[in-house]
């Protein structure tokens, strides 16, 4: 559950979704659910010229499965703090 | 249920598949696996009806963005030769299997 809860920490900010039919979507994220499916909304396609079926579309549902990357801003982030929940997520899982 | 495609409902939405197909349809019903219970389904490029009610399974579900023009206009897409068929999520290498008999000779050959 920590990616859920960082995804939500992420909420209206800008990234960019990368997915797997190699789609580039930018947008502000919207909600994120536990399958950290997405929504994103004022989105635009990085390559629309070549796929313009997403022209028309400005909010949109991204199933969390189909997800390559989602790229982040570095000052949205804060590293050192995702790996001190990560261990702590770790060793709780391990008791 | 996830309440994320809650907006959606009953509102003319555009779908990818993960075999890289593209429709827009009106979007009936849905649940927690993003299985999709869609009517008045078209290709989104040529406009050809595909079915009049579809269930679509949740994983064959890539996208589902809300359309915002006209139901009845079909969108100019221009020549449609232009537009670029989108890719399936499946990332297969053309050809593998002999990509890997190439290895496994090299192996052998050592």
């Amino acid at each position: 559950m920590l990616f859920f809860s960082f995804f939500k920490t992420l909420v209206d900010q800008e990234v960019t979704v990368e997915l797997k039919n190699d789609i580039e979507l930018k947008g502000t994220l919207k909600s994120v659910d536990q399958f950290l499916n997405l929504k994103l909304d004022n989105i635009s396609c990085s390559n629309e010229s070549k796929y313009p079926h997403l022209s028309s579309v400005r909010n949109i549902f991204i199933r969390g499965s189909t997800v390559r990357y989602v790229y982040l801003n570095k000052n949205m982030v804060d590293t050192n703090l995702l790996q001190d929940a990560a261990r702590r997520e770790a060793m709780s899982a391990r008791k | 249920m996830s309440p994320l495609l809650k907006d959606f409902l009953n509102k003319r939405i555009v779908v990818v598949t993960t075999d890289g197909q593209c429709v827009k349809a009106v979007l009936e019903g849905f649940d927690k696996s993003t299985n999709l219970l869609l009517s008045d389904v078209q290709d989104r490029v040529s406009g050809d009806v595909v079915a009049s009610s579809y269930l679509m399974r949740g994983n064959q579900v890539v996208c589902c963005g809300l359309l915002e023009e006209e139901p009845s206009l079909q969108p100019d897409f221009g020549a449609e030769s232009v537009i670029t068929q989108l890719k399936d999520t499946k990332n297969i290498v053309p050809d593998e299997h002999l990509i890997w008999q190439r290895v496994w000779g090299m192996k052998a050959g050592k």
